[in-house]
């Protein structure tokens, strides 16, 4: 038992430091997209973010994307933080709508989520609800509110400090900017930047999807990857 | 009440099979992680193969308004008290029709489909027809093979003739959590080409589409940009009702005028065990049996 206390504390020792956030300034983020899923196939798209940070307690997101694939999604999310000793606590909570205009259906989420982030590991669990509409006005049911409440979640690692000038990680997560899937349909990602200059950074992110993983009988569904630009003021 | 109750104990029966601490012959944790075995679309094409030697099949309905037996999730594992009850129950309704839908998950475990086919033969033996698709238990362990070998295709259509309308039956197979490519392509040109002359369009799959309450415990469903595609497609081609199974608890739901119908399981010892009379005319009714 002592032993094994012993090895913990050795290992938030090691892996943890106190830079929490690597973005101190306001940004814009420009992504491209290009995926493919076995619905979908082949697609592209356009994917913009905005971050403003309010003081050392608040941050505000926003985030918009077009897909070839006929989906515009968009989402705002509000994060009060709180720095610790090691690693800062924060809430995150988001409004964030889909119009999949190709199907004619359109869906809401809104969500809330505890965090905890260090410089090399992140974990946040919470809880969304989901409402899905009929934007086709000559078919009736118009309106599937899906479960009170599903489970959110996202635990992430990276391989250096967030002071870093390049960084890389990956994790597992049921949700991203645009998209909260099902509690029972986990997504991977891995992503990384590099800092060109002082505020100008190159992103990358790819994310994979199977279908079927908790049917026991899991294959691949899709894989999305965004590269980008952000510009820091 | 009991049902939480069921539902934590179910819970914490599945952590301590995740745990590792247990052998376990009911569920196939490494195909959470390593696709094994046959791909949706592999399964898709063996069972067209059934399809283009053996056609696709016509039964007869005595009346333009029938009665339709549905059930799903026997989960067999030893006893077979829901299944045989169910039987008889269809079996003694002269008013019932000569054919009828099971949604998969028929047993547990990995034993293969006797039990459950020695079970359901009086209902062949009477002249009457089970169709079939499979569900998640009863592809992983490999038993692909073994569907296949018992019940030959889980992909098909059949129509419904009654004196003076048309019924289209579509069997999807969702066991995978997906129709996968082939299988969707399949499914849009059926119905491209048959919607319009049918009176009916009723889709049978395992997995379902929506998630209203918390019923539903570990498992997982479409993805959501197959959720959103598949429900359009149905609306759009005037599907009038997809059946399915997979949840264990009933739940209706309409979207974009596609009725959406989830049955309760008939798994022996569930506090909800039941299954369902449809009764088919111009306007489709579902009535509910609950097995006590």
């Amino acid at each position: 038992m002592r032993k094994s206390i012993f090895l913990l504390i050795m290992l938030a020792g090691t892996t943890l430091s106190a830079r929490t956030n690597d973005s101190s300034g306001s940004s814009v983020t420009v992504l491209g997209n290009y995926g493919y899923n076995n619905t979908w196939r082949n697609y592209g798209g356009l994917d913009i973010r905005g971050f403003v940070p309010f003081g050392k307690h608040f941050e505000l997101k926003a985030d918009a994307e077009v897909l070839t694939a006929g989906v515009f999604s968009g989402s705002v999310t509000f994060t009060p933080k709180f720095p610790l000793p090691v690693g800062e606590l924060f809430l995150d909570g988001t409004l964030n709508y889909r119009n999949l205009f190709k199907y004619k259906s359109a869906e809401f989420v809104t969500a809330a989520s505890f965090g905890y982030r260090m410089d090399f590991v992140s974990v946040q669990a919470g809880l969304f609800y989901r409402g899905i509409f009929n934007t086709d006005r000559n078919a009736e049911g118009p309106y599937v509110g899906e479960k009170p409440v599903d489970m959110v979640y996202r635990v992430s690692f990276n391989v250096r400090p967030s002071t870093s000038r390049w960084n890389a990680g990956g994790g597992i997560t049921n949700y991203n900017e645009y998209e909260y899937e099902r509690m029972w349909q986990p997504m991977f990602f891995i992503d990384g930047h590099y800092d060109l200059s002082d505020s100008l950074s190159l992103l990358a992110t790819v994310q994979v999807k199977q279908s079927g993983m908790f049917h026991q009988i899991v294959s691949f569904y899709g894989i999305d990857t965004k590269v980008g630009l952000r510009y820091e003021f | 009440m009991n049902s939480e109750r069921r539902d934590m104990k179910r819970f914490l029966i599945i952590a301590v099979l995740f745990s590792g601490l247990t052998a376990c012959d009911k569920y196939y944790f490494r195909g959470m992680i390593a696709p094994e075995g046959e791909t949706a679309n592999q399964r898709f094409e063996q069972s067209m193969e059934y399809n283009a030697i053996h056609g696709n099949e016509s039964v007869k309905a005595g009346s333009d308004n029938y009665l339709l037996y549905v059930f799903s999730d026997t989960h067999i594992d030893g006893s077979t008290n829901n299944l045989d009850r169910f039987v008889n129950a269809y079996l003694s309704d002269i008013q019932a029709s000569p054919f009828l839908l099971c949604l998969g998950d028929l047993e547990n475990g990995k034993d293969g489909f006797g039990t459950f086919t020695s079970h359901t033969a009086p209902i062949a033996d009477a002249g009457r027809r089970l169709f079939l698709t499979a569900g998640n238990h009863d592809l992983y362990f490999g038993r692909w093979k073994d569907f296949r070998s018992n019940f030959n295709a889980s992909t098909y259509w059949f129509e419904v003739v009654a004196p003076s309308a048309k019924d289209l039956y579509i069997s999807l197979e969702s066991g995978g959590g997906t129709l996968g490519t082939s299988q969707r392509a399949w499914l849009e040109n059926i119905l491209e080409e048959k919607s319009g002359a049918y009176r009916n369009i009723i889709v049978f799959t395992h997995t379902h589409f929506f998630m209203k309450d918390f019923s539903q415990g570990h498992t997982s469903n479409f993805a959501l940009e197959e959720t959103y595609d598949l429900a359009d497609l149905f609306s759009r081609y005037g599907v009038d009702l997809v059946i399915s199974g997979h949840d264990h608890y009933r739940e209706d739901t309409l979207f974009k005028g596609v009725e959406f119908l989830v049955l309760d399981c008939l798994e022996d010892n569930a506090d909800n065990a039941s299954y369902a009379i449809l009764s088919i005319g111009d306007n489709i009714k579902v009535n509910f049996i609950d097995i006590k």
